[in-house]
């Protein structure tokens, strides 16, 4: 990682810096754009308030300014994940693959790997950690080609310390692992050995047999006459046939069936060879020599003899190349279950293991067995650009290079925590914890500065959900505690991205209400969908919901009770209400041109009562009283004025009653006793304007009655008589 | 001249054909007053005023103040009687042709029409 990192940290500071410009430029195209157009639509929305010609199209206008619909919330929480992000690029959280020099190793649930993260942050190191380290320090220092240039006392020792090392916790048996896989290679070299011996043990007896049957071809061909090469070609011819046959059955029953074919042959040809034989072959240590030292020296010197001595060398050669085929394949089980050892310890990131065992398979295993047979592919992809033949030493190398970038990691993670960069660390951190989790400089980690560390990992990881969750008032209380852990996290951009998207909600909410306020109740809808999904917390939303809430219910409460009350003539309680009957009925065409008609009938009413108390201060009953009447015009049923009346009326008993009997009257059509009623209810009270409105009304009612027909009422009239008395119209 | 002492003294200055006139006169200006000259009863009008209705009767009283007047049909007046506090209304038609102003005392000759109204047939000032 002396290299991977670095470049990690320019191609991680490199995503950074180009987060923030194309969240800008995204805010150009749509976030930053709708702020902009948002002011403006606000002044526009409140001019519109104004100018109450506008609605219609105010909602329009605002929906556009607002650009609600186009707005890409999602910039808002990719700036904040961003800020939040403690996952290295280098990390595939989906996949839960870790990339390290263009090989993925797999990590498994992704969530699980950060569980573990976090226990190893909680964890301090113990001094088992340290024994440990030591332990395997140890073992590989003992194996070290500088110490004692690979002494075979050094290699048991370090073998015998794998045990120890496989005690500790931390291990995993990793350890336990190599040490049964050197027992195991130890072993099959044990073997090897034994089929070595075994091997040139039938090396010698093969040449004694290849002897006797040179000899015998000889004899034979001087017996006969026949060229020794023509011996030896029929010799070898049924030699080899039965060969075949008993290579074929290569068994100790086989063995023995020869056995007894050759007694039986040694028996008929020469009875004093087979101790001969037995006695020149019983050295030899093998199980089956001396069965084959009697096959070569039971054969006589005949052609029978010839053919069995032949065979038998022929078996002897199938035996040793058994043995070779079987050596050979012992080894080379072993070397390949070694390398996939070696193979798997690097694969799972147990880099000192690897280390070890490679170490281990350089003492088991010749020189020429160092070539990678099991791997290839794996190791193909650490290094993509080479074409070399991969050996051990590759993986010893690649182990190597990462334990180098996990120190050097593990430096950087402490530098950057010195500098009070502990987001910087901590990425670090996790990235090095990803690769080196098994190795010493990870696991020994100082403890006061995992606690911090791992502080400062939790806050940002809540502040993360709570910024999935928009919950934008406890990601700045977070923020903030996040900004005085460390110097270089981004706080406030963090801030502006929630100070923004906690104005584009107030600003829909605010477009919402206006909306509600027109009647545009989908359109209201719509925007206070669009303030929840900027800011799901924003308390506006609440209290809008909340009034909207009740103004439904009050609306309904307030229909039923207006209804009831008119009804019944009750304008008293419906103007007591008037206020909030006036909020409810504002866009209701029938309740509120008939609230208006209650309303001013009862402000007049109001006066009228207003003025009677007035009156009777002055202790004018009349007055008072027919300020009564008048606003009984207005509420014949007001309780109000009804008591005032019922409370004045004994005062006034007299003129009500004359009053009272000329409206009678005056209904009878018997106008002029009405007028007799009114005049006497004026002589009363001179000032009533109801008898005088009355007497005019009557009046005129007398003239239209006598009017039709005055000559007849007049020619039908006495002629008045008396000088002073003026004569009638002829 | 319906008094006896007024009608002996009478009767010693003036020779008895002239006073049988007179006494004849008398009578009979008695007997018309008698017919048409009834005083009006207020109270019992302000009370019942149908139940007066088809009837004649002389009131005296003073006018208190001009209601309404209509050309060609009359005028509606109200009176206070002499000897009342009531005011009454009393119609008095165009064609009697008559002048009259508020405070001035009249006696009437009314009769109670259909409704209550107290139609003026005959008016003479005191």
């Amino acid at each position: 990682m002396r290299c991977s990192l670095p470049i990690f940290i320019i191609v991680v500071a490199g995503l950074f810096a180009a987060h923030p410009a194309g969240a800008q430029s995204d805010s150009v195209m749509g976030g930053a754009a709708a702020p902009g157009k948002a002011i403006s639509a606000g002044s526009t929305a409140a001019g519109m308030a104004n100018a109450a010609d506008a609605k219609p199209s105010s909602s329009d206008t605002m929906t556009r300014a607002l650009n609600i619909n186009s707005l890409e919330s999602g910039t808002l929480l990719k700036i904040i994940n961003q800020a939040f992000d403690t996952n290295s690029d280098s990390i595939d959280p989906e996949n839960g693959t870790f990339n390290w020099k263009g090989h993925s190793y797999d990590i498994g649930q992704f969530r699980v790997f950060r569980g573990r993260f976090e226990r190893y942050l909680s964890l301090p190191p113990t001094k088992d950690d340290t024994a440990y380290a030591e332990t395997l320090n140890q073992i590989t220092e003992l194996l070290s080609t500088r110490n004692g240039d690979g002494a075979a006392g050094n290699v048991m020792e370090a073998w015998k310390l794998l045990y120890r090392a496989s005690d500790f916790d931390s291990d995993g048996g990793n350890s336990l692992g190599v040490a049964n896989q050197v027992f195991n290679a130890w072993r099959i070299r044990d073997e090897k050995q034994a089929l070595t011996v075994a091997q040139n043990e039938l090396e010698h007896i093969r040449k004694q047999q290849q002897g006797s049957v040179v000899y015998g071809a000889d004899a034979i061909a001087a017996e006969t006459g026949q060229t020794m090469t023509d011996a030896v070609s029929s010799a070898a011819l049924l030699g080899n046939l039965s060969t075949g046959n008993a290579t074929n059955s290569n068994t100790s029953s086989g063995t023995n069936q020869n056995n007894t074919n050759n007694q039986n042959t040694g028996n008929t040809g020469n009875t004093g060879n087979k101790n001969t034989g037995n006695t020149g072959n019983n050295r030899n240590t093998g199980g089956q020599q001396p069965k084959t030292g009697q096959v070569g020296n039971g054969g006589g010197p005949g052609p029978t003899g010839q053919l069995f001595r032949a065979r038998e060398l022929a078996e002897t050669e199938a035996k040793i190349q058994a043995l070779s085929v079987a050596g050979l394949l012992s080894v080379t089980q072993a070397k390949l279950q070694f390398q996939s050892q070696i193979m798997s310890l690097f694969l799972q990131r147990r880099f000192q293991h690897c280390l070890i065992a490679a170490s281990f398979y350089r003492f088991i295993f010749k020189g020429s067995h160092q070539n990678l047979e099991v791997g290839k592919k794996e190791l193909a992809s650490f290094l993509p650009s080479s074409d070399l033949a991969f050996t051990v030493e590759t993986i010893e190398f690649l182990a190597r290079e990462a334990m180098n970038d996990v120190n050097s990691g593990m430096a950087s993670v402490r530098a950057s925590y010195d500098d009070n960069r502990k987001v910087a660390a901590l990425e670090r951190l996790q990235e090095t914890f990803f690769l080196g989790e098994y190795l010493p400089s990870v696991t020994q980690f100082e403890t006061s500065r995992k606690e911090s560390l791992l502080l400062l990992y939790r806050k940002i990881d809540e502040a993360r959900k709570l910024a999935d969750l928009r919950d934008y008032d406890a990601v700045v209380r977070l923020n903030d505690e996040i900004t005085a852990l460390t110097s270089d996290f981004r706080g406030a951009e963090v801030n502006a991205a929630v100070r923004s998207a906690q104005r584009m909600s107030s600003l829909a909410l605010s477009a919402a209400q206006q909306c509600a306020a027109n009647g545009d109740y989908p359109k209201a809808q719509e925007f206070v969908e669009k303030a929840a999904q900027l800011w799901p917390l924003n308390p506006a939303i609440k209290a809008y919901t909340d009034n909207m809430a009740s103004q439904a219910n009050m609306g309904t409460q307030a229909a039923l009770f207006f209804d009831e009350s008119f009804k019944r003539n009750d304008y008293r309680r419906i103007y007591e209400k008037r206020a909030e009957l006036a909020v409810v009925f504002l866009s209701d065409q029938l309740r509120g041109p008939q609230l208006k008609g209650v309303i001013d009938r009862m402000a007049r009413v109001e006066i009228y009562l207003a003025q009677e108390e007035e009156l009777l201060a002055q202790n004018n009953a009349f007055a008072a009283w027919e300020a009564l009447v008048g606003a009984k015009a207005f509420a014949p049923d007001d309780v109000e004025l009804n008591q005032r009346m019922a409370q004045l009326a004994p005062r006034v008993a007299d003129f009500i009653g004359r009053l009272d009997q000329a409206r009678r009257y005056e209904d009878a059509k018997s106008y002029a006793a009405s007028l007799t009623s009114y005049l006497s209810a004026q002589d009363l009270y001179p000032a009533s304007q109801l008898a005088r409105v009355g007497v005019g009304r009557v009046t005129g009612m007398i003239m239209d009655q006598l009017a039709p027909a005055p000559a007849a009422d007049t020619a039908q009239a006495p002629l008045p008589s008396g000088k002073d008395v003026a004569e009638p119209a002829k | 001249m319906s008094n006896p002492f007024m009608a002996t003294l009478f009767s010693c200055f003036v020779p008895r054909s002239l006073v049988f006139t007179v006494v004849l006169g008398a009578l009979a200006l008695l007997a018309g007053c008698g017919r048409s000259g009834e005083p009006f009863p207020v109270h019992a009008f302000l009370a019942a005023p149908d139940n007066l209705q088809g009837n004649r009767y002389r009131l005296d009283a003073e006018i208190d103040a001009q209601l309404n007047w209509r050309e060609g049909v009359g005028r509606i007046i109200a009176v206070r009687p002499l000897k009342d506090d009531a005011r009454l209304p009393v119609f008095i038609a165009d064609s009697l042709k008559a002048n009259l102003l508020v405070a001035q005392r009249y006696r009437f000759i009314i009769t109670v029409r259909k409704g209550g109204l107290l139609y003026v047939e005959q008016l003479e000032k005191l």
